[in-house]
């Protein structure tokens, strides 16, 4: 039996505390009223929950390859994310910040987290990874996405990574009143859900890889 | 004021045993107060990044009209060239334009921001991170005289020893309770298994419209030092030299997802910017649903703070947008882009 939890658009209500309040005092509260506010909060939850996490302008002329310093694999598990930005033939690395990840609607599953950038390579192949884990250096279990590009001009690149469940982290929060000596109780702690995610931008052949017009964004699962 | 905590679930709510003539049950009513508070208050969208950096001053923007009453600050540091003793230190002040709270030790701002932060010296860069988060309060921001009816400005003045901020971030909280101060909020309490809905129901639709009235996406925020800005010198609209260039002429295009609730996604956007001289300048941004412009007055050498632009995305999964300006003379100095939904 298929199961339906919303319509998939929002249906306007009458004005909340208006005349026409469809959930006004004393009124009878029919189930197809529940059914569309069900619809609607439903719908809420998972389009409100796909945003822009972070953009970046761009890297540009990054010459780094996947074996640099001692490296010896050229697979991208093994990216050297440890690189100091300045040395010369350093690849290209960002932390992009720690994300609440939550579930898309009821459904169970994650949005998908999805990197867009404009991409070219002056030479080899250029490659963007995409790591997410719990926030210390990424290691090759974690779970990660590529896009790359062999085009002398720019191009537009998108890739996906899907998470499960099991993917994502807790994180506890409890705001505390910082306007006593010492601060007060906290207000509204609770816990959600985040990953930590980390950008690596290399060329494989030593030339020149460069992007402009980075983003990461979630979209629907 | 009372308020119930809540974790963050989202309940499923299956259409089949809602049918339309059913007979609505207490739980049922139940489960939905849960689904509308998560919807309203669980996924706060509004959020800014500052990239690495040794040092400077950097403006992020929110609206504080939405939902969301913290603010999350996360600084992340690590070492610049070699693992020596090194400190990161970022101050924090946030203004309306008019009511200014901080830098420094203030009441109404959480003061760990401002220990200096030490990141390892194990010799591994990412090993080495060290990150400090906080929680801004919004309430107590408005306590201290800041507007709740316009952007906030936060503003992050970044000093380091031997070391990289390695990003800053500032994002919405999702709300972790119900409170009956709000004008939204449905406690799923008052509707116990075979008990009578009463008139606490109004609050559902009230927290469904907060779910569609009261977020807010950023879909653009980039944060350049106020003294390494984007500099505009073209006399008619162009693609902007620096963090808005692909190309020698063509401008980056930046994919985001428009929020689709129906009808065209509308937002306000603008730029912190000033002129060097007595002239005007102007920005705007093409999206898949139009161009629409913003006119820029002068500032004759002042930094300006203008989000009056009133564009829309296009209405489909994802679309591109991208930025170009003009200054009628001189030159126009640009350290903030902001796109935000207006919803």
């Amino acid at each position: 039996m298929t199961t339906i939890t919303t319509a998939g658009i929002w249906i306007d209500l009458p004005t909340s505390g208006g005349a026409a309040d469809r959930f006004r005092a004393d009124q009878p509260l029919g189930a197809g009223l529940v059914q569309i506010a069900s619809s609607n909060a439903e719908f809420a939850c998972r389009e409100n929950n796909l945003r822009t996490l972070w953009e970046h302008p761009g890297f540009t002329d990054v010459d780094g390859t996947l074996d640099l310093f001692g490296y010896t694999t050229s697979d991208v598990i093994e990216f050297p994310w440890d690189i100091v930005p300045t040395v010369p033939g350093a690849v290209g690395v960002a932390y992009a910040g720690a994300h609440r990840m939550r579930g898309y609607g009821s459904t169970g599953d994650l949005p998908l987290i999805t990197i867009s950038a404009r991409l070219k390579a002056g030479g080899g192949s250029a490659g963007v990874v995409l790591v997410a884990n719990g926030g210390s250096r990424p290691q090759p279990s974690d779970r990660y996405a590529v896009i790359g590009s062999t085009s002398a001009t720019y191009e537009r690149k998108t890739g996906t990574l899907a998470l499960t469940l099991g993917d994502v982290f807790s994180r506890s929060i409890a705001p505390v009143v910082e306007d006593t000596t010492p601060p007060g109780a906290p207000i509204e702690p609770g816990v959600d859900t985040i990953v930590h995610l980390w950008v690596g931008v290399w060329n494989s052949s030593g030339a020149k890889t460069s992007t402009r017009g980075m983003t990461i964004y979630l979209g629907a699962p | 004021m009372t308020t119930r905590s809540r974790d963050l679930t989202t309940p499923a709510l299956y259409s089949q045993t809602r049918p339309s003539r059913g007979t609505v049950q207490a739980s049922q009513s139940a489960a939905l107060a849960e689904l509308a508070n998560d919807a309203a208050g669980g996924h706060p969208a509004q959020r800014a990044t500052v990239l690495r950096t040794v040092g400077g001053t950097y403006h992020c923007y929110i609206w504080p009209d939405t939902t969301a009453i913290y603010y999350a600050v996360r600084v992340t540091a690590s070492w610049r060239t070699a693992p020596v003793f090194n400190a990161s230190s970022v101050t924090l002040a946030v203004t309306d334009g008019t009511t200014t709270v901080g830098p420094g030790a203030s009441v109404y701002l959480p003061r760990n921001l401002l220990a200096p932060i030490h990141p390892g010296v194990s010799g591994a860069r990412l090993v080495d991170f060290e990150t400090r988060e906080v929680f801004v309060q919004r309430d107590s921001l408005v306590a201290a005289g800041l507007s709740p009816s316009v952007p906030w400005r936060f503003t992050f003045v970044v000093t380091t020893v031997a070391t990289y901020v390695e990003a800053i971030e500032i994002a919405e909280v999702s709300r972790f309770a119900t409170d009956t101060a709000d004008t939204y909020g449905a406690d799923p309490d008052y509707y116990q298994p075979r008990s009578i809905i009463d008139d606490n129901v109004v609050s559902i639709g009230a927290t469904l419209e907060a779910a569609y009235d009261l977020q807010r996406r950023t879909y653009h925020a980039v944060s350049l030092d106020e003294g390494a800005h984007d500099d505009v010198t073209s006399g008619t609209y162009a693609p902007i030299p620096g963090s808005q260039l692909e190309s020698a002429g063509v401008a980056s295009r930046w994919q985001v997802r428009p929020r689709l609730m129906g009808g065209v996604p509308e937002v306000q956007f603008g730029v912190r910017y000033r002129t060097t001289g007595a002239h005007t300048g102007g920005v705007r941004i093409t999206t898949g649903a139009g161009t629409y412009t913003l006119t820029l007055p002068t500032t004759s050498g002042a930094w300006v703070d203008d989000f009056t632009g009133v564009g829309y995305l296009a209405q489909t999964t994802t679309d591109e947008i991208y930025w170009e300006a003009f200054s009628s003379a001189g030159t126009m100095h640009i350290a903030s882009y902001w796109i935000v939904e207006t919803p």
